[in-house]
């Protein structure tokens, strides 16, 4: 069997575990468009504060291809799929041929359109080579903007301010990642970063830039205002890298290529995991995990990949956020748990519906969060255990014995 | 595999499981010295949860498909192919605490160790024969044995 | 109870700050909450006055970094009136009760067993090796059907003889007044070794009819758990009509330790107090105890055999006589140092005589009369090591029961609250986040190990002796000797003092 995994990160290097679960003899290619081993892609942010050095950046040391007999193709990209002939075609004009084939290319930074924006004076903040390019210019004293305040934009920030870089964030939306933090929240952490330091404008966006003579950037934004500084990151989000299925009789792109679920494509042989995949939240759980069972089902398996509610964890100038689910529903149907404590910037909130965990927020105290991950997924009803959910010592144990008796057992 | 399980009928709450653990993962290995000097008290990677007069000793379940692993941004958790030990390599660690989020049990902490972040969890005493808090348990209420073939 | 107690606390709980480690397991263990932890301050105090000094805090914690030291005299020292005079009257003083104790008799009577010697052979006769030669413990207890003849026994009401292992048996503990945990090592222990426990007089737990071939079912006066199935589960079944620490009185549970198991094995409502009577209400005479005897072989059709338990009192030697003329097969006898759960500390102190005269004087008149042999001798009460089982099997007994010797093995402190239900070690104790802490495997294997050490030691004491086995050395009074008794006593005893040759 000769298995093509078009993609280096975390999807592919769990496929390739995967696979060797089921079949120890065929052959694995992986084609990586970046120049560098797989790494796990949120390591950039530690990167640049030096927190983590080049030698730690590998997401599986070298050993792990060696152990699994797998080619790396550094710095290729695949241009070309034929699937008539089950051949992927390289940008070297080598073409591979493969019996099973993984699409597990990830996903792009989304650049918006922005008046006098171009490739020299903005940075994107998603891979090894960004931050490589950025080093260079985040030198203490210097002002950078970063567009988005989500995960992204939030770890960019914080790796420059470590780098003493003063920074300001521009948010669209009313709050600082706002799929994940209800208003309270939000502003509990624009206070946070406030104090820290950082210029927060919410509800604005860019919409021209420009370039001066003494180097540095001039920002307009929609309320008017005007910025200056020497650093624009745009971290908006992430547009799913698709092009290499495009226009197959048989595939389904919607956002993303769309996978059954078995994580085929509807080409014969080919299979997708990550943030190629429609509809998949772009999270590296989510990625490893379809990765796996990608590789598994190339190799033969048959696993379903049931869909997984997003899960995130994200730290950053100390504080220690994890979301899950839907975690900033309100309304009708809804019921909240909360846990507030602005001294300690403490923060917990559960959102149930038809009395079943259906998202969770908790911010600086998240012991045992896995636990709350699990009902949700699970979908157990918390009926008999609603009191003790946010209760300092919430544990196993508050569960019905039925359910900790087996948990215990694993 | 070998596993660490609790019977709760036993447990009786003593807790002396999280001191051996903190003494087993401690650089000194020794009781004085962990609390004393390298500071380690609360640190243990196993939490002895109270629903009194019940408790019980919840720790890491070597899951075969391991969330904290799938979801470490660093590759520092792992699941050794030959042993089945889900552990941390611990310098690779940065702190994100996604295997928090992930671990079902809650069997994972945040935790810390001259000053770099260290996710608290069990490793089963990987060098030694038999895990720590089973070697000094009071009660045998923590036993370490294979219940599963393949698990 | 007054605000201030005139008298200081027994104990003084010190803790070397040096050395703890701040885990609270002592906070978590103390049966008695004389441990406690500040978390505002994170300090760990100690409440002197609650101290039992049942040592589980010292024992569990793991810095070594506690120790309890008991308090200087609370007065200026005084022969007549000794701390424990002037402690029980204040806190009489202070709450007008009667006073209450638990395990045995802790005041400084002559230990007979203390003052007798055993003989060894030298020269003129061999002594065994019982490493290297067969040396035999079992004991049959039950009685000796007479005479012995030819023909098929006409006799029908004779019970079968009982084998144990070893002439030692768990002594009578009833669950209630100890733990599931802790009547489940001792009934795990007995099958384990191959003697009996005993169920004391609460009853057989439904979940332990396994171990009902090992045990001696008791039917004391308040009849708790007694029914059919019970009687026949049993392999002997014991009328206690009286226990060594508290001669002539009944027992009390209270309520509290009446939990929903304890209820449902008694057979009484949930929480209320389980009290047994002082006697029998039908049994007022030797007659009358035959009846019961008899009523008991019927109901189980002569399969087990009956016991009668009694304490050691002054007229032992002729209620002996009775019993076994009533029909039992068994005699058992209660020292005064036997133990309790909970006795009105001047009965047990005061009442009743030492089981060493008990024995011989029983064994004694049993022989007289020719009725040795209808009956098993069982002694009982206070029996701390393999020798003191020795020198009661040459003073006349069968065999023996243990009990605090059992608990001592399972970890009692002899702290004497066992009436207060806390018990810090598991034992006496029906709350459930107590009893927990032992473990029955544990509780079990300990138990045995007790058992063989013993036993081993028994072997090696007859080898000395020349005897091979146990049913040899029973009332052969010669191989003891008395030291430092007075020539009453060494009559009582049946013994020539050391130095006397045969």
């Amino acid at each position: 069997m000769n298995y093509v995994i078009i993609g280096n990160s975390v999807a592919a290097v769990n496929a390739v575990a995967g696979i060797r679960e089921y079949d120890r003899e065929g052959s694995i290619t992986i084609v990586s468009a970046e120049n560098y081993y797989a790494y796990g892609r949120p390591l950039i942010s530690y990167w640049l504060e030096k927190r983590v050095q080049d030698q730690d950046m590998p997401y599986r040391p070298q050993e792990f291809y060696e152990k699994n007999c797998v080619r790396v193709l550094l710095g290729r990209r695949a241009v070309k799929l034929d699937p008539e002939v089950r051949q992927v075609h390289l940008d070297n004009g080598e073409k591979l041929p493969y019996d099973r084939l993984l699409l597990a290319t990830g996903g792009r930074p989304f650049v918006p359109p922005i008046a006098g924006l171009t490739a020299a004076n903005y940075f994107t903040f998603i891979n090894y080579d960004d931050v490589r390019r950025l080093e260079a210019f985040a030198i203490p004293g210097r002002e950078a903007v970063i567009l988005g305040a989500g995960p992204t934009g939030l770890k960019a920030m914080e790796s420059l301010v470590q780098r003493g870089v003063k920074v300001t964030l521009v948010e669209l939306a009313d709050r600082i990642w706002a799929p994940a933090l209800d208003p309270e929240a939000g502003a509990l952490i624009a206070g946070f970063l406030q104090d820290n330091g950082i210029s927060l404008y919410l509800n604005d966006t860019l919409t021209g830039i420009r370039q001066e003579d003494d180097g540095h950037l001039h920002m307009e934004l929609k309320s008017g205002r005007e910025l200056k500084a020497d650093i624009l990151v745009i971290a908006i989000g992430v547009r799913p890298n698709v092009e290499l299925l495009e226009g197959l009789p048989g595939v389904t792109i919607n956002r993303g290529v769309v996978v059954g679920p078995d994580l085929s494509t509807g080409l014969p042989g080919v299979y997708a995991a990550g943030d190629v995949v429609d509809g998949n939240p772009p999270l590296l759980p989510h990625a490893a995990i379809q990765g796996k069972i990608a590789g598994r089902n190339m190799a033969g398996a048959q696993e379903t990949y049931l869909p997984l509610p997003p899960y995130n964890a994200l730290g950053f100038l100390g504080l220690h956020i994890i979301s899950m689910g839907n975690s900033v529903a309100t309304g009708e149907g809804y019921e909240l748990l909360t846990e507030v404590d602005p001294a300690t910037l403490v923060y917990r909130k559960l959102v149930l519906k038809d009395n079943r965990l259906s998202g969770a927020l908790l911010i600086n105290k998240i012991d045992r969060a896995g636990i709350y991950r699990q009902l949700l997924e699970e979908g157990i009803e918390v009926t008999s255990f609603k009191d003790a959910l946010l209760r300092p010592d919430f544990g196993l144990l508050s569960l019905p014995e039925t359910i900790w008796k087996q948990k215990l057992a694993e | 595999m070998k596993k660490v399980y609790a019977r709760p009928a036993y447990c009786m709450n003593c807790h002396l499981c999280e001191v051996n653990c903190i003494v087993a993962h401690s650089r000194s290995r020794d009781l004085f010295r962990a609390y004393k000097r390298e500071n380690l008290r609360g640190t243990a990677r196993v939490i002895v949860e109270e629903r009194l007069p019940l408790s019980v000793a919840v720790q890491c379940r070597h899951c075969d498909d391991p969330r904290c692993v799938a979801g470490c941004i660093s590759g520092a958790m792992v699941k050794d192919p030959e042993t089945g030990i889900v552990y941390c390599q611990e310098d690779k660690c940065v702190g994100c605490w996604t295997c928090v989020a992930g671990c079902p049990y809650g069997a994972i902490r945040p935790g810390e160790k001259n000053g770099r972040p260290v996710p608290l969890k069990c490793d089963l005493c990987r060098e030694a024969d038999e895990p720590a808090c089973v070697a000094g348990c009071p009660n045998r209420a923590l036993v370490f044995e294979e219940r599963r073939a393949g698990a | 109870m007054p605000s201030l107690s005139l008298m200081p606390p027994e104990f003084s709980v010190v803790r070397d700050d040096n050395k703890c480690i701040k885990c609270l397991a002592c906070v978590r263990q103390c049966g008695f909450d004389a441990q406690q932890y500040d978390a505002e301050d994170d300090r760990l105090y100690a409440i002197d006055a609650n101290c039992v000094n049942c040592q589980r805090c010292v024992s569990i914690c793991p810095a070594g970094a506690l120790t309890i030291y008991k308090n200087p005299p609370p007065m200026r020292p005084n022969a007549h009136w000794t701390e424990g005079h002037l402690r029980n009257i204040v806190k009489q003083a202070e709450t007008g009760g009667v006073l209450l104790t638990g395990m045995g008799n802790d005041q400084p009577f002559p230990p007979y067993f203390d003052r007798l010697l055993l003989n060894a052979s030298q020269v003129t006769n061999p002594s065994i090796d019982p490493l290297r030669e067969p040396m035999e413990l079992r004991t049959y207890l039950g009685s000796r059907a007479e005479p012995v003849s030819r023909e098929e026994s006409k006799d029908k009401t004779s019970t079968p003889l009982v084998p144990i292992e070893t002439p030692i048996m768990f002594s009578a503990m009833s669950y209630g007044s100890i733990s599931h945990e802790a009547f489940e090592s001792l009934a795990r222990a007995a099958k384990a070794f191959g003697t009996l426990f005993n169920t004391g007089e609460g009853g057989l737990p439904g979940d332990l009819y396994e171990y009902a071939d090992h045990a001696v079912v008791q039917v004391a006066s308040g009849r708790f758990g007694v029914h059919a199935d019970y009687l026949n589960a049993g392999r002997v079944i014991e009328i206690k009509i009286g226990q060594g620490a508290k001669p002539g009185i009944g027992g009390h549970l209270p309520g509290e330790k009446i939990t929903a198991p304890v209820a449902e094995t008694r057979m009484i409502p949930e929480g209320t107090d389980a009290l047994s009577p002082a006697p029998h209400h039908d049994i007022y005479s030797i007659e009358d105890l035959k009846q019961l005897i008899f009523t008991l072989k019927e109901a189980t059709r002569y399969q087990k055999p009956v016991s009668v338990k009694i304490s050691a009192v002054h007229n032992v030697a002729a209620i002996a006589s009775g019993i076994a003329r009533a029909g039992a097969d068994i005699i058992a006898i209660d020292g005064f140092r036997g133990g309790t759960g909970a006795a009105p500390t001047m009965i047990r102190d005061h009442v009743g005589i030492p089981i060493e005269l008990a024995i011989a004087a029983v064994d004694q008149r049993l022989r007289e009369e020719g009725i040795r042999n209808r009956v098993s001798l069982v002694a009982a009460g206070g029996f701390r090591s393999s020798a003191d089982v020795v020198k009661a099997i040459a003073l006349g007994a069968d065999a023996v029961y243990i009990a605090t010797a059992a608990l001592i093995a399972l970890g009692c402190h002899l702290c004497q609250k066992c009436y207060t239900g806390k018990c810090s070690w598991g034992i006496a104790t029906q709350d459930p986040y107590r009893s927990r802490r032992l473990n029955p495997e544990i509780g079990a294997e300990r138990l045995y190990n007790l058992l063989r050490g013993w036993s081993h030691e028994i072997k090696e004491m007859l080898g000395g002796m020349g005897i091979n086995s146990i049913e040899s050395l029973r009332g052969n009074r010669l191989h003891l000797r008395g030291v430092g008794l007075n020539e009453v006593e060494l009559k009582l005893l049946g013994v020539k003092h050391a130095g006397e040759a045969m």
